[in-house]
């Protein structure tokens, strides 16, 4: 018996043993949700004459066609003019005081008669306005009274007579792909549409015009920008808001049309340029420019650690001898404080890279190291804390690992903003053959939510990743794309090169495109900036102030800039040819400045004239 | 029971076979050229008890086949029968240079203006027209002058250290009449001395020990090899020497003795030894380390530009059938990176047991190694080149050699300089066949590796040197080594521009990037090849005198070229004339040629570029 007794207590001693083992092998995992934050309205950060009316109303829209895209609006004047204002509609009671005024399609909807006469005064008396798809109730505005028919069929612009841009950049901006809903106005009402006021043609309908009203101008757009651009940048899901694919989603199932999926020309900035221009032509204002410095592009190269550890970082090692901060997106639990320390000293931006479903799943171990029996999941939340804690400092930029998305169109966004990602970098070729810009854009944008605000998290798309095979593109692509983001579109572009693809997929493509892109953009005085430095120059410009007054009888612009603190240039960006004449003179705080030693956008629209911060005054003579 | 498997599952044993050992075999070649050389195989010690004593008459072959291409190989046992006029020159190798019963026919061969050489010769020949050999046998300890060889060249071979590399037959004076070409501690070791129409070039060194002492490595006396390095395994840098490497103190002295003594008493005619009249051969190879499909990047590149490379892999193989077809695609060659005493680091063993148990590790021999790769290879893709995993050789001198050929490979590139000492660690960049202790050769080119493992910026700062010199003066075959894994694991922006640089460089110095396999190939189509010459007096239309080299060849391949001397004594070159067939003896061919004037270590060759096949060329000089 005592025997039988001791023979089960060592079966129990060793069958408690072999569970332990296999506890520790296989731990009971316990699984974890992503929170999910929500869209809101953003705060208004600087001033300046541009001011964007927005509805009052965020309702849920049920198909992607009703959403509200206003706010597609409040992403353009962010990547070009830089401070702006907000306002909703309701608060316009009298005239508004601003030089240029914008009404997307909702607000235009929601506007009453009286303040639609408030804008008329506010554009009698020398403003510009942007009208999107206005209703008969602007016809004083617009000459159109009658109520044209909505449509929503395949549409192509057909042609662009009087459009600011001119050259390949005009003959880009006819090859747009568009989807969005159209006003069909093939006459105006009482009057005849003069020769040189036709800016846009819409399958040979009008699409966009200039119609001057007192001492001012009212430019109409008879289709959808802003759901024009949204579909573009933020891609295009079924009218449900489902992306519809067999496979678990990636980023790349949410590009708008085949041909955006290799496609070099960056064709919702072209529209936006356009549409900008043709307002700065008739009334001349000034714009902060994007990227700092003076520089007119900015490559940021982006690198996710993968499964590596600290050896990765040789390729930091490199960039900062070139003084080339690049991006680095960690995963959790990889690598040394010691590393990441160093790198954050060196100015890279330190991310992280999100496992999640159906990427993988990371876990947390509990207990102590040779006996680990339970697991629990890191949500986005946990991975970005993880590697917060490591790095003993915040982080801003987020990848969802793989491309990953989400079978809802802004699930993903949600998420993204509820785990604090200022930045996000997922949007980025994922299939074979897929580069260049596949979201119309190289410029960061806030998402836009179904109830029509925009979710905190910019989405910064990439022209380059390896994950689509870089040998499946077509040969020189990546010096082309960079070339042409400098001299012919001025873009930041984002390349991602994950630092395992060369133990995973490796191809001599990747360390020649690494390191000539790094040569090529040093030669060509690209900013190679990393994702939170530019987002840091892109809000801090967003915080200037920035009015100005032209004078049509001295043709004279003035601007006051009042320029946050910082460690760089800002650039002020005036138009160089107007309906007023071409820049004659300039001076910056009384000082006469040689207008052809400043450099120039590559369409000749722009003259490029770097400030410092602080306080400054612009006066432009135009003859 | 279960812990007991348990523990065997971790812990293997380990099951060893040995390989078999192929020895090195006699060669004959009976090819149409100038040159003929004789060697005495009945001569050669089978089983030498020291270095010394083996025979080493076989080296004078990868001197003749490198620098000019066909050569005729005789037995001593056939030398009675042979025809000599079909021949300019005769080589009588140490073993075969003591026949006293041929004096009639070497002296016939003289009177018909002939060209002997003689390596240490004995008896009447020695009588003939060498010194006297009074002095014995003795110990060489430096190299004293070389006629036309000067500065940093004879500065370098003035300090290599000769004492275990060969032997010298002293004198008790020099030979009247004579032409010394060069000294051993002041003993003239070749001369030339005109005998009738034709001149007797005596060797009186041991040309063969120095030659494969320089190439092959010096041993110990009792064939083992010294460990140098101190590892706990020998390797084939063991070998190498580390002075020096910047010069290939072989090739120095082969060409020194073809082109600058050989062809003073007859022009030589040689084949170029690169494709396409390059001026040298970049060799590339890399190390698949495990790394399966993930290696085949490197060669993917080198396709881009039409650039073919080895890449050496584990056996069993880590490639993916998608993977080997690509790499296959990328015209790499697929050699075998093989581990020559498989031990429990070895990747070449194989599970034995039931599913995942398996207490027992069969390592696998180099043969079965190979045999396995042949296997998985596509039937037409011919496994031929070999390379030692790290360099790890076997202690005794030529056993990995007998490894390798009894394996069935062609070619070896185990044999690798330092890789704190890049360069001609083996006083050549070409391949040479080596020898075995009984004197006979493998059939097999050992391609020694000169830059091991290029990662570094300064590393190709000195390749560069390397593919300069190579350029204006060594036209040498420079092989470069990588491991394609290197830059994935440890992603330095260097390693891969050191990389990338190297086949820019390569281009820019008009070398041949290719691999093991190609230059095998065009090595062979030069072996095989046909090379008759003959030197006419014509006079030309102004009815001046005039030299003319006729040559007559069969080049096997395309992008092949002979060279010939820029001056025939007094005379000059002037131009060179092909024509489909040679129909009228007075008159030269019809069609000017355009050709290329190069320098090797100083001699000046004009490069005359051949036509797949039969090539009638008339050099002339004027």
């Amino acid at each position: 018996m005592k025997r039988f007794k001791v023979d089960i207590i060592i079966l129990l001693i060793l069958l408690v043993l072999c569970l332990g083992a296999l506890l520790h092998h296989f731990p009971i995992r316990f699984s974890s949700e992503d929170a999910a934050g929500t869209a809101m309205m953003p705060q208004q950060l600087g001033q300046s004459g541009v001011l964007l009316i927005l509805p009052d109303r965020n309702e849920n829209a049920r198909a992607y066609t009703d959403v509200d895209f206003s706010f597609a609006w409040y992403n353009l004047l962010s990547q070009y003019v830089g401070p702006f204002g907000i306002a909703l509609a309701s608060s316009i009671s009298g005239p508004v005081q601003a030089q240029l005024i914008v009404v997307p399609q909702k607000t235009a909807e929601s506007m009453t008669e009286t303040q639609i006469q408030a804008i008329t005064q506010s554009v009698q008396r020398g403003a510009t306005l942007i009208l999107e798809m206005p209703t008969p109730e602007w016809g004083a505005l617009t000459a159109v009274k009658r109520n044209a028919k909505t449509s929503a069929a395949i549409k192509h612009l057909t042609d662009a007579p009087n459009s600011p841009l001119a050259g390949i950049w005009r003959d880009q901006l006819l090859n747009t792909p568009l989807d969005t809903q159209v006003l069909r106005i093939d006459t105006l009402d009482s009057e005849t549409l003069p020769g040189d006021a036709l800016l846009l043609e819409l399958d040979g309908a009008i699409a966009h015009y200039r119609r001057p009203l007192g001492s001012g101008f009212v430019f109409t757009l008879a289709f959808n920008l802003g759901q024009a651009l949204t579909s573009m940048q933020q891609g295009r899901p079924a009218d449900s808001f489902e992306i519809e694919t067999d496979e678990p989603p990636v980023a790349g199932d949410l590009v708008m049309n085949e041909k955006l999926r290799a496609n070099k020309v960056p064709y919702a900035d072209l529209l936006k340029l356009h549409v900008l221009m043709s307002a700065q032509y008739a009334s001349p204002m000034p714009f902060l420019w994007p990227f700092a410095d003076g520089r007119r592009s900015a490559l940021l190269l982006v690198h996710e650690t993968g499964g590596m550890g600290d050896e990765v970082f040789r390729m930091a090692e490199y960039e900062q001898a070139q003084d080339a901060q690049s991006t680095w997106l960690l995963t959790a639990g990889k690598h040394s404080k010691k590393s990441l320390e160093s790198l954050k000293n060196a100015r890279f931006d330190l991310g992280v890279s999100l496992v999640r479903p159906p990427t993988g799943r990371l876990y947390d171990t509990y207990g102590p190291s040779f006996f680990a029996p339970v697991a629990g999941e890191r949500n986005m939340e946990d991975q970005k804390n993880a590697v917060m804690r490591r790095l003993g400092a915040g982080i801003s930029t987020c990848k969802l690992a793989g491309s990953a998305w989400s079978y809802d169109y802004t699930l993903n966004f949600r998420k993204l903003a509820a785990a604090q990602c200022q930045i996000d970098l997922t949007y980025a070729p994922t299939q074979p053959g897929q580069f260049g810009y596949l979201f119309g854009t190289g410029f960061p944008f806030l998402p836009i939510e179904r109830n029509g605000l925009p979710l905190p998290t910019y989405e910064f798309p990439s022209v380059l990743s390896d994950a689509a095979g870089f040998e499946t593109l077509p040969a020189k692509i990546a010096d082309e794309l960079l070339s042409e983001a400098e001299q012919t579109y001025h873009q930041p572009i984002v390349v991602q090169m994950n630092a395992d693809t060369m133990l995973t997929h490796p191809t001599y493509l990747i360390p020649e495109i690494w390191l000539g892109l790094i040569r090529a953009a040093k030669e060509q005085q690209v900013w190679i900036a990393t994702a939170k430095a530019f987002m840091h120059h892109y809000t801090l410009r967003k915080q200037a102030h920035l009015t100005h007054a032209f004078h049509p009888q001295t043709k004279v612009l003035d601007v006051k800039a009042e320029l946050p603190k910082a460690n760089f240039m800002y650039t002020v960006a005036l138009p160089r040819r107007t309906m007023h004449g071409a820049i004659h003179d300039l001076w910056l705080d009384r000082q006469a400045v040689d207008i052809n030693v400043l450099k120039t956008t590559a369409d000749g629209l722009l003259l490029l004239l770097p400030v410092t911060s602080g306080d400054h005054l612009v006066q432009v003579q135009y003859n | 029971m279960i812990s007991v498997l348990a523990y065997f599952c971790f812990h293997p044993w380990i099951w060893r076979t040995d390989s078999h050992q192929t020895a090195g075999a006699s060669v004959l070649l009976d090819t149409t050229s100038d040159f003929l050389l004789v060697v005495d195989y009945g001569a050669f010690a089978a089983t030498p008890e020291q270095y010394p004593e083996t025979s080493f008459s076989l080296a004078w072959l990868n001197t003749l086949q490198q620098e000019i291409g066909p050569v005729s190989l005789l037995d001593a046992q056939q030398f009675l029968d042979v025809d000599l006029s079909k021949y300019r020159c005769l080589i009588l190798t140490r073993s075969a240079s003591g026949h006293s019963t041929w004096l009639p026919k070497v002296r016939s061969f003289l009177e018909r203006g002939g060209t002997v050489v003689m390596e240490m010769p004995e008896g009447e020949l020695r009588a003939l027209a060498s010194a006297d050999g009074k002095g014995g046998i003795r110990q060489a300890q430096n190299i004293t002058y070389l006629s036309g060889v000067g500065g940093e060249y004879m500065e370098a071979l003035a300090g290599l250290n000769l004492s275990n590399m060969t032997q010298i037959a002293g004198s008790a004076g020099p030979l009247d009449e004579s032409t010394t070409w060069m000294t051993i501690d002041g003993v003239p070791v070749v001369y030339s001395k005109s005998y009738a129409l034709g001149t007797v070039i005596t060797v009186d060194f041991n040309y063969g020990m120095l030659l494969t002492s320089l190439q092959q490595g010096r041993p110990m006396d009792d064939f083992k090899i010294r460990n140098v390095t101190g590892t706990s395994d020998i390797e084939t840098m063991d070998l190498a020497v580390r002075e020096h490497v910047a010069f290939p103190l072989a090739d120095i002295l082969e060409r020194f003795l073809i082109y600058g003594v050989l062809n003073e008493s007859m022009p030589v005619v040689t084949f170029w030894p690169f494709f396409d009249g390059l001026d040298g051969a970049l060799i590339v190879s890399h190390r698949e380390e495990g790394l399966g499909d993930a290696a085949v990047w490197m060669p993917e590149y080198e396709a881009t530009f039409k650039a073919t490379s080895t890449l050496f892999a584990t056996y069993p193989l880590a490639f993916s059938d998608e993977g080997l077809e690509k790499l296959l695609q990328s015209h790499a060659e697929p050699g075998l990176l093989f581990d020559i005493q498989a031990d429990e680091r070895s990747r070449a063993k194989e599970p034995v047991g039931l599913f995942k148990f398996s207490p027992v590790w069969r390592l696998l021999n180099v043969e079965e190694q190979a045999e396995g790769m042949k296997a998985v290879l596509p039937e037409k893709t011919p496994l031929l080149s070999a390379q030692s995993r790290d360099g790890i050789w076997h202690a005794h001198y030529t056993h990995a050699f007998r490894t390798l050929a009894s394996a069935g490979f062609r070619a070896d590139a185990s044999y690798r300089s330092p890789s704190d000492a890049p360069g001609y660690g083996f006083s050549t960049g070409f391949p040479f066949m080596p020898i075995d202790t009984n004197g006979q050769m493998f059939n097999i080119l050992e391609f020694p590796v000169l830059f091991p493992d290029m990662t570094e910026a300064a590393q190709a700062e000195v390749l560069a040197q390397y593919l300069t010199a190579s350029e204006k003066a060594h036209h040498e075959v420079i092989s470069v080594s990588f491991e394609p894994g290197a830059f994935a694991r440890d992603p330095k922006a260097e390693t891969f521009e050191t990389w990338q640089s190297v086949y820019r460089m390569a281009s820019e110095h008009r070398h041949w990037i290719t691999s093991i396999l190609s230059y095998f190939r065009f090595s062979r189509a030069r072996f095989s090849s046909e090379l008759k010459t003959r030197v006419v007096e014509m006079s030309n239309s102004h009815n001046k005198k005039m030299q003319v080299i006729r040559i007559e060849t069969l080049a096997p391949e395309a992008g092949m070229y002979v060279t010939v001397p820029k001056k025939l004594g007094t005379w000059n070159y002037s131009d060179t004339r092909r024509g489909v067939q040679r129909v009228r003896e007075e008159g030269v061919l019809a069609d000017s040629l355009q050709t290329r004037q190069v320098s090797l270590f100083g001699y000046e060759r004009v490069l005359v570029p051949l036509t797949k096949g039969f090539n009638a060329i008339d050099v002339i000089y004027e």
